[in-house]
């Protein structure tokens, strides 16, 4: 952003790059837990890791009022619908971290069970590999989202593709 | 003493069952007594009734499939296994009821053991053995649409293309038309 302050105290942006410089510095995550992931992005969120140094602190733990999906764990058949319409709950612009080995690809769990990645059925914006990834793997995966989304034009996401 | 007790209950269990047990043993202090699946009801609810033996907890319903097992022992295909414990003799019994494959069928316990209700489901679900008198039997574990009963043996271990069967999010087919 360029700060033109000697023009009688107006700013002049572009509208892309606000919108983008207030969604990605204040996403809020919808943690969807089901297995050991869940437990480095509980260390990623608290003091030692700190999220919040990147603005994503605000844990929801209803779909409509998040924007970022943290899927982290083994997703069996069960569950699948269950996180499709989580997906589908969460209000544009919505982005989406696949977190762990199990979820992005089924991992070692190649049972007649287990979704063989979750990307079969909802996009993915950013895969961390790992078994289970370390937290600093799921700070680095919002750095990448926060990436994308300054690339991003806001029309985009209204037409929801 | 631990045997002796198993070999009191094992004499009562004769006495009254007689050509209903068709073997058994004690394994590791444990009594295993093997029958066919149209005799558990009367089993079941003569160790749950009879004040000397007296099981009055159920602790598990499992099922096994001895497809290719070549022991003697295996009477029929399946085999249903019930784990009972009695807390006046501090004992447990292990009964093993065999299933035929052609008709994978056998008397519900609950009317006897109402926590039998989650288990039997979860072996019908399983292996596809009917309990009959059941009051709810559907699946417990896997989605209710699923077609097979995956512990069964010819059962592939990567399923048979249910984990892709179900709706795509739209998103696929928004793109396609744009």
């Amino acid at each position: 952003m360029g700060f033109e302050t000697k023009l009688g105290g107006f700013v002049t942006t572009k509208l892309d790059k606000v919108v983008n410089w207030a969604r990605k510095n204040s996403l809020w995550p919808m943690p969807f837990g089901v297995a050991c992931c869940a437990i480095e992005m509980m260390a990623a969120l608290c003091s030692r890791f700190d999220m919040s140094r990147f603005g994503a602190e605000v844990i929801r733990f209803s779909p409509r009022q998040s924007d970022l999906l943290l899927v982290s764990g083994r997703i069996s058949i069960k569950m699948m619908p269950v996180l499709t319409k989580i997906y589908e709950q969460m209000p544009e612009p919505k982005w989406v971290i696949s977190m762990g080995a199990c979820c992005s690809s089924g991992g070692v769990f190649d049972t007649y069970t287990l979704i063989q990645g979750i990307d079969q059925f909802i996009p993915v914006d950013v895969y961390i590999p790992g078994c289970p990834p370390r937290p600093e793997a799921l700070l680095d995966a919002l750095f990448f989202i926060q990436k994308k989304i300054d690339g991003e034009h806001i029309l985009d996401k209204i037409h929801g593709s | 003493m631990l045997n002796n007790k198993n070999n009191d209950i094992l004499k009562i269990l004769q006495e009254v069952c007689g050509e209903v047990i068709k073997s058994s043993r004690i394994s590791n202090g444990l009594l295993v007594v093997d029958l066919l699946a149209e005799d558990i009801y009367f089993v079941v609810s003569l160790i749950k009734r009879d004040e000397r033996l007296d099981f009055p907890l159920l602790v598990d319903i499992s099922g096994v499939d001895y497809l290719e097992h070549k022991d003697g022992s295996i009477l029929e295909r399946f085999g249903v296994i019930y784990i009972f414990y009695s807390f006046v003799n501090d004992l447990r019994i292990k009964i093993r009821a065999f299933v035929s494959e052609s008709n994978p069928e056998i008397h519900s316990i609950y009317n006897e053991y109402k926590g039998a209700n989650w288990t039997e489901r979860e072996v019908y679900d399983m292996f596809g053995i009917i309990f009959k008198g059941h009051p709810d039997l559907k699946r417990i574990l896997m989605p209710e649409n699923y077609g097979s009963h995956p512990l069964r043996k010819e059962y592939p271990v990567k399923g048979l293309g249910e984990r892709s069967n179900f709706p795509k999010y739209n998103i696929y087919e928004k793109l396609k038309k744009d």
